[in-house]
């Protein structure tokens, strides 16, 4: 409690830091699974070896897949960014994907039956539709970003990690606890605050 | 199919075809719908869905078309909006060939019911309705003032449901709401595909009674397809009756009854059990027309609704204790009359009951 008393403004750098690193991820991330989940929900036969594929990326361990990196893009936020954009793909790609698929036949066949374009079905009905489903992937996407984003620290990335593996080195334990509870509490708004949209959107739609 | 059974336009239709062959002729000229020789296989099918239909229909009719699951029916009806695209053959909707025009613009002159409804559950009732007009780029007053007049017809008071969710209604609203939706930019023809299938009887019967006096009103083509045979009688100007992707027979009701075309179509409308056929056959088509000759001991008080069975007809007999009853119509006014003799002539067989008082089943319209 001390610590946090005298070094508050660096635990709260650390923690502006985490939340910076983690809304770049999310966003490079949606600009990336957006595109990708609308075209593998068009071409079903491209789903297949596209989900399989970042169902790997997924399976390899962060802290191997930092030192991976690290030659072609250094230490840092760089490859801090790329990593954890590219697991979260597997959550938001999917997720992407079933909102689209999972829309009632029967509104898409009465939409295209009254004369809407492709485009007006994609944009009118399909996406809002599926909406509340990508939310579901965004927000476990975001939990999960956070939480491998303590690693990054360990490449020089900065964020709350630091606090943690600076406790494990320095055997300081109230750096461990305070960095613990600041993951968890940003980890658990965030949740929140992302379940919340996901409710009121549902309960819109 | 014979051309000269049309029953044209909401008019004479129940005359066993005589004075529709008339009418029919007069309008010969542009049919509001033509399907030539239209085949339609699906890929890897082992047969095809649709083989080689033609079929007429005429501005301001109800037909429909009866058929089971796996008759073709519902592809058929699907390809007139060209959901499906057809293998080959033609289809001209007012003359035109429906692959000549753009499809969204073909679709929008045509309404579509389905009968999961498909309303979209993101907006209200009145965006909903809105859709079409909206796509056409009406103003908001304009769309506003049809998304009411709409709402009215459909028997739902827009105040209490112009902004209400998909998901508020139940099954027949949400019906309601899809027929209005489909009626939204005035299209001339109506297409339905079974789109009473999942309601329950009486929210069912209620529908499709205000189906009828829709149609009547407004004089749409309705193109309605349904396994149900009570629903065909009940409905249809015309039943076009599919069986493996053929029409076999394509009458007016009273027809189809009379002269089935094969063992199939008698067999589908249960030819020879008499208490199926007084379900079948419109009041209209039997009782004594007008006022004129009636007996003494009739039980105005029962009476029965111009359109209703045969079957109801006996009931409400039975009930005044075998005497005859009114046929009134929709406000009420008598129009007619019906006893026992005009019943016993459904049993007697069909030379019989033609020679009873057939009148015009649509003659309060």
């Amino acid at each position: 409690m001390n610590y946090l008393i005298r070094y508050w403004d660096r635990v709260l750098e650390l923690f502006l830091q985490h939340v910076q690193l983690t809304v770049t991820v999310l966003v490079i991330a949606l600009a990336i699974a957006l595109p990708l989940g609308i075209l593998l929900a068009r071409f079903q036969a491209l789903a297949t070896p596209v989900m399989g594929l970042l169902g790997i990326i997924y399976t390899i361990p962060s802290m191997a897949l930092f030192a991976m990196l690290i030659p072609f893009l250094g230490l840092g936020a760089k490859p801090a960014v790329t990593a954890l954009t590219a697991y979260s793909q597997v959550i938001l790609v999917r997720n992407v994907v079933v909102g689209l698929q999972g829309v009632d036949p029967a509104v898409l066949e009465a939409a295209v039956g009254m004369g809407m374009n492709p485009w007006q079905v994609f944009w009118r009905v399909r996406l809002p539709l599926a909406l509340p489903v990508m939310l579901a992937g965004l927000r476990v996407a975001a939990v999960s970003v956070i939480a491998i984003g303590t690693l990054a620290a360990w490449i020089n990335a900065g964020g709350l990690g630091v606090l943690l593996f600076e406790g494990l080195y320095q055997y300081h334990q109230a750096k461990i606890v305070i960095g613990t509870v600041s993951v968890a509490l940003l980890s658990f708004t965030v949740n929140f605050l992302l379940q919340w949209g996901e409710r009121r959107l549902r309960a819109w739609i | 199919m014979p051309l000269e059974t049309v029953g044209p336009a909401g008019g004479s239709a129940g005359v066993d075809g005589i004075a529709g062959a008339e009418e029919g002729a007069g309008a010969a000229g542009p049919w509001a719908i033509e399907i030539e020789d239209v085949w339609k296989t699906f890929p890897r099918a082992r047969r095809p869905a649709v083989a080689g239909v033609n079929l007429q229909v005429a501005p301001g009719e109800f037909l429909v078309i009866l058929g089971s699951s796996g008759s073709g029916k519902t592809t058929l009806l699907k390809m007139i909006n060209r959901i499906h695209d057809m293998s080959s053959g033609r289809i001209l909707v007012d003359g035109v060939d429906v692959r000549s025009v753009p499809v969204t613009e073909l679709r929008r002159r045509i309404g579509y019911v389905i009968q999961e409804v498909g309303l979209f559950p993101h907006q209200t009732v009145a965006q909903n309705i809105a859709t079409v007009p909206r796509i056409l780029g009406w103003d908001r007053q304009r769309i506003d003032r049809r998304v009411d007049f709409l709402l009215d017809l459909m028997q739902l008071p827009p105040e209490q449901y112009r902004n209400r969710r998909p998901r508020q209604l139940s099954g027949g609203q949400q019906q309601r709401v899809g027929i209005a939706r489909a009626l939204a930019a005035d299209p001339p023809i109506l297409l339905m595909d079974e789109p009473f299938g999942s309601l329950d009887a009486i929210t069912r019967a209620s529908l499709q009674e205000e189906l009828l006096h829709l149609q009547q009103r407004f004089q749409k083509v309705v193109i309605f397809v349904t396994h149900d045979v009570d629903e065909a009688f009940r409905l249809a100007d015309r039943i076009a009756v599919m069986h493996e992707g053929r029409i076999v027979q394509c009458d007016t009701p009273l027809r189809l009854l009379n002269h089935p075309a094969d063992d199939f179509v008698a067999r589908l409308i249960r030819a020879d059990d008499v208490l199926q056929q007084l379900k079948l056959r419109p009041v209209a088509d039997f009782m004594v027309n007008g006022a004129a000759g009636i007996p003494d001991g009739l039980r105005a008080a029962e009476s029965v609704p111009l359109h209703a069975s045969l079957q109801e007809a006996l009931a409400a007999v039975l009930r005044s204790g075998g005497r005859p009853v009114a046929v009134v119509d929709r406000q009420e006014r008598m129009v007619g009359w019906i006893g026992w003799e005009q019943l016993k002539g459904v049993a007697q067989g069909p030379a019989v009951a033609e020679g009873t008082g057939i009148q015009e089943r649509t003659g309060s319209a």
